[in-house]
C-alpha cells in the first residue's frame, strides 16, 4: 500500500514550474541529475551558488528548465564557451556544465580540450550514451565500432572516443567516469569535482533506452543498467587487464585529482600587475 | 599608474584604436577575440587596456568560443564586445542569433575586408552588410552602425554599446579594412560628457517564476546571474517567462513576432542619416568609408555645375526606409555607392520605388574606393539617360 | 530490516510506469514492490508496494528513481507511523 505523496528532499532545488521532465521512461538523466542535486545538498551549497551552463541534447535537458538556479541553455556545443565567459564575470559563482557526449566531445570538441588545457574552474558533466539520442539516433563519436544506427545503418566505421583519456590528455586536472548504475558513487564524486580547483570532468554512462537500447537491440532501461554493471571494471583492476580484456569494458573510477595554475586564480594575478604596472 | 578609461584629448588616432578607445570608454570590461587582419589591432588594444581596468580581454580559440563566452559574460552582468572580419563573423552567425532570441545585450564589431572567403585580407570592401540583418538563421531584426570617419568609429562604438543595453540586442559596428588602418583626428571628450546607457535589471529578491523577463516590445528587464533571480535563458523557443515550448506554432509566433517588433517599433530612436542635399537633384545614397567618395564627388560635381547631393546612411539596420521614401519624394534620383556589386542598394530601390529611380555605382575597381571622376561619369551617364 | 516503520511514497504524476521504466522495482534488493495492475490517469502502471516489511531503508528505489517519484523514509509523522506499524504488526 504506498500513502500520499510525501515531498522528495530535493524537491526544493526543482523549478516549480518543471516539476516533470520530458524524458523518456527510464531514461538515465534523471538518475545523474538527482546525484548532482545530492552532492550539492550534502555539500551545504544551494543552487544560487552556482550558475550551469547546458548545450543542446537530451542531458542538456537536466539543468534546462529542472534546477531552480541561473540556468543558460546555449547552442550545441559551446556549453563550455559560454561557461567561460559567465566565470570570468562572476568568479565566485561555481560554474557548472551539464551536457552530451555529441554536444562536448563531437560539435564541442575544440572547447572542450581547450578549457582542459586553460583549467579553467569549472565542473563538466559529461553524460555519455553513445548515441545522438534527441535526434533520433544517430551515431556519436563515443558509439561503438561496428554499431547499427540511423546515420551508420551497415555499421559504425569509427573507433568511438575515450573521452577520459581525451580530457586527460588536454590537460584536465580532476577526471573521473562512473554509470548510472554507480549513483552513490557519483554523489561521493560529485562532491569531490565540485569543490576541486581547476578543470573537473566527470564522464556519466547513462542508458538511452529508446534511441540507444530499443534501436540497437541492446535492450530496455534495466537490461542496459544491467550491462554497466556487468561491464563497469574500475581503475585498479583494468590495470592489470589486456587492452583485448578491456575493450568491451567501462573503467569507472577517479582517475586523476592534481593541481595546476588555474586560469581565473591566474586572470586575476595577470590583471593585478596590469593594474599595478599601469601604462 | 594606468591611463584612465576615457583617453580626454584631440588624438591622431587610428581607426581600430579608437574603435578600442570607445569600447574602454562606453564602460564595457570583458571582450572575447580570435585574431584576424584587418582586426586584430582592436583586440591588440584591447588586451593591453582592458586589464589595466580592471576588465578582462581573452584570446580564445575561435570565434564560435568568442562570441559565446561575450554572451556568457554578458548574462553575468558585464557589458561585452567582441571583434572580427567577415570570416569570423560569418562563424559567430548562429549564436549571434542566440543572443538576439535570448535578448543579451553585447557589440560585435565587424572590420571588413575582402571577400567571399579569404579574399584579401588587408583590402577593404562593404561586401558585409546583408550579414549582420540576415546572416543568422531564422527571423529577425538587428541594429548595425556603418561609421565614416574615426571619430565616428569611436562615437558609434559607444552608441552601440547603448542601444545593445537599451534594447538587451546585439549591436553591430561595420568599419572596414580602409577606415580600421587609417588615422585621422578625432577628439574623446571628457568621461561626464559621455552619456551610458545600462540595461533595466530584475528587482531585488524576484525570482523569473513571478516576472517576465523575456518577448516585452518595450524591453524586459534582465534576470542578471549571481543575483539569485534563477533565471532560465534557452535559445529554444520560450514564453515571456523563459520557459521552453517547442511544440506549439502559436508560442513561435509570439516568440517571432515579440522579438522583432522590440526593435522595430523603436526604429525611430534607433535610425540615424545625415545629408546635405540643398538644392539636389540627384543625391547619391552611401555609407561608411564610401560616403567620404561620395561627400568629394557631390564637391567636385558642384563646382562643375551639378545639382548634386549626398545622403548618409548612418544606420544600415533597421534600415532608414522612411528616410529614403522621404528623399526620394524631394529629388529627382538616387545613385547609391557602394564598396560591393549592391547590397544596400536594393533595400534603397525599394524604398524609394514609386517615387524616385534608383541607379547603382560601384567603384571601378571592387576594393578601392570609388574615384571622382569615376562618380562624376556616372552621374552624368544616368542624367542623360 | 529496519528497526522504525518504514514509509514509502510514490508520486503518481511523477512515475514514468513500470512498463517503460521500472528501475524501482530491479533496484530493489528484496522485491518491495510489484507492478500495479492499474493504468493511472496517465496511462502508466506504478510500482506498488508488495511486502513493506521487507524493506531495509537501502533508498535504492529513491536514489534510482530517474523522475524523483519515490520517497523512502523512516517516518516520524503520526498517521504514516501509525499505518506503517499497522503494517508491521501485520507481519
Amino acid at each position: 500500500m504506498s500513502l500520499a505523496a510525501y515531498e522528495h528532499p530535493l524537491a526544493k532545488y526543482i523549478r516549480p514550474s518543471a516539476k516533470t521532465t520530458a524524458n523518456c521512461p527510464g531514461c538515465g538523466n534523471g538518475i545523474l541529475a538527482q546525484a548532482i542535486l545530492q552532492a550539492i545538498d550534502e555539500l551545504g551549497l544551494t543552487l544560487d551558488d552556482f550558475v550551469f551552463v547546458s548545450g543542446i541534447g537530451c542531458s542538456a535537458w537536466i539543468p534546462s528548465p529542472s534546477f531552480f538556479g541561473d540556468v543558460l541553455h546555449t547552442t550545441h556545443g559551446r556549453p563550455i564557451a559560454f561557461a567561460t565567459g559567465l566565470k570570468v564575470a562572476l568568479p565566485e559563482k561555481r560554474a557548472m556544465v551539464i551536457s552530451g557526449d555529441g554536444d562536448l566531445t563531437a560539435i564541442g570538441g575544440n572547447h572542450l580540450i581547450h578549457a582542459a588545457r586553460r583549467n579553467i574552474a569549472m565542473t563538466v558533466f559529461c553524460v555519455n550514451n553513445g548515441i545522438y539520442g534527441m535526434t533520433g539516433g544517430q551515431v556519436a563519436p563515443t558509439t561503438p565500432l561496428g554499431l547499427n544506427t540511423v546515420t551508420t545503418p551497415f555499421g559504425n566505421a569509427e573507433n568511438p572516443f575515450d573521452i577520459c583519456e581525451l580530457v586527460k590528455g588536454a590537460g584536465a586536472t580532476f577526471v573521473a567516469r562512473w554509470t548510472t548504475y554507480h549513483p552513490r558513487q557519483i554523489v561521493k564524486t560529485a562532491k569531490k569535482a565540485i569543490q576541486h580547483k581547476g578543470f573537473a570532468f566527470v564522464e556519466v554512462w547513462s542508458q538511452c533506452p529508446v534511441e540507444f537500447g530499443r534501436k540497437t537491440g541492446l535492450g530496455n532501461s534495466v537490461q542496459m543498467m544491467e550491462w554497466f554493471k556487468r561491464v563497469s571494471v574500475s581503475a585498479a583492476k583494468a590495470k592489470s587487464m589486456s587492452p583485448d580484456e578491456l575493450r568491451d569494458k567501462i573503467v569507472v573510477g577517479e582517475f586523476l585529482d592534481i593541481e595546476k595554475p588555474e586560469l581565473i586564480e591566474t586572470l586575476a594575478a595577470v590583471r593585478a600587475k596590469a593594474m599595478a604596472a599601469g601604462r | 599608474m594606468s591611463d584612465p578609461a576615457v583617453l580626454t584629448g584631440r588624438h591622431f588616432m587610428q581607426g581600430n584604436i579608437a574603435c578600442a578607445e570607445g569600447v574602454v570608454a562606453a564602460g564595457c570590461r570583458f571582450a572575447a577575440g580570435y585574431p584576424i587582419t584587418p582586426a586584430s589591432e582592436v583586440a591588440e588594444r584591447l588586451a593591453q587596456r582592458l586589464p589595466t581596468l580592471g576588465g578582462t580581454f581573452l584570446q580564445l580559440e575561435d570565434e564560435l568560443a568568442s562570441i559565446s563566452a561575450v554572451i556568457g559574460a554578458s548574462w553575468g552582468g558585464l557589458k561585452t564586445m567582441t571583434v572580427s572580419s567577415g570570416p569570423g563573423i560569418s562563424l559567430m552567425l548562429e549564436n549571434i542569433g542566440f543572443a538576439v532570441g535570448t535578448e543579451t545585450p553585447c557589440v560585435i564589431v565587424n572590420v571588413m575586408r575582402g571577400g567571399p572567403t579569404t579574399g584579401i585580407p588587408a583590402v577593404q570592401m562593404q561586401g558585409d552588410v546583408i550579414q549582420p540583418r540576415r546572416g543568422s538563421h531564422g527571423d529577425y531584426q538587428i541594429i548595425a552602425l556603418a561609421p565614416s570617419s574615426v571619430q565616428e568609429i569611436f562615437d558609434d562604438t559607444v552608441r552601440a554599446f547603448n542601444l545593445a543595453e537599451r534594447y538587451r540586442t546585439p549591436v553591430f559596428v561595420l568599419s572596414d579594412a580602409f577606415l580600421g588602418h587609417m588615422r585621422e583626428e578625432m577628439v574623446i571628450p571628457e568621461p561626464q560628457a559621455i552619456v551610458l546607457e545600462d540595461r533595466k535589471q530584475f528587482p531585488k529578491g524576484v525570482d523569473v517564476e513571478t516576472l517576465p523577463a523575456f518577448l516585452d516590445e518595450d524591453v524586459a528587464p534582465m534576470p542578471i546571474f549571481g543575483r539569485g533571480h534563477k533565471a532560465h535563458v534557452t535559445s529554444s523557443c520560450h514564453d515571456a517567462y523563459g520557459r521552453r515550448n517547442v511544440v506549439d506554432a502559436t508560442a513561435l509566433d509570439v516568440f517571432v513576432r515579440k522579438l522583432n517588433n522590440k526593435i522595430e517599433k523603436h526604429r525611430d530612436a534607433i535610425v540615424r542619416v545625415d545629408q546635405d542635399t540643398e538644392g539636389a537633384d540627384v543625391v547619391l545614397v552611401s555609407y561608411g568609408s564610401i560616403l567620404r567618395s561620395a561627400q568629394a564627388a557631390v564637391e567636385a560635381g558642384r563646382a562643375e555645375g551639378l545639382k548634386l547631393g549626398w545622403f548618409k546612411l548612418g544606420t544600415l539596420w533597421p534600415f532608414p526606409d522612411k528616410e529614403i521614401a522621404a528623399l526620394a519624394d524631394r529629388v529627382k534620383r538616387l545613385i547609391v555607392l557602394e564598396n560591393n556589386l549592391g547590397q544596400m542598394f536594393h533595400y534603397v530601390q525599394a524604398a524609394a520605388a514609386g517615387r524616385a529611380p534608383v541607379s547603382f555605382c560601384p567603384p571601378r575597381i571592387i576594393g578601392e574606393m570609388h574615384e571622382i571622376e569615376h562618380v562624376l561619369a556616372a552621374v552624368k551617364n544616368e542624367v542623360r539617360a | 530490516m529496519a528497526n522504525k516503520p518504514v514509509v514509502i511514497s510514490i508520486n503518481e504524476n511523477f512515475c514514468k510506469g513500470a512498463d517503460g521504466c521500472g528501475i524501482c522495482l530491479a533496484m530493489c534488493p528484496k522485491d518491495v514492490f510489484k507492478v500495479a495492475e492499474r493504468l493511472t490517469a496517465r496511462g502508466i502502471r506504478p510500482p506498488q508496494i508488495d511486502k513493506i516489511t521487507a524493506c531495509t531503508n537501502c533508498g535504492n528505489c529513491m536514489i534510482y528513481c530517474p523522475d524523483m517519484a519515490i520517497v523512502v523514509r523512516l517516518d516520524e509523522l503520526p498517521e504514516a507511523a501509525a499505518a506503517a506499524a499497522e503494517q508491521w504488526q501485520g507481519e
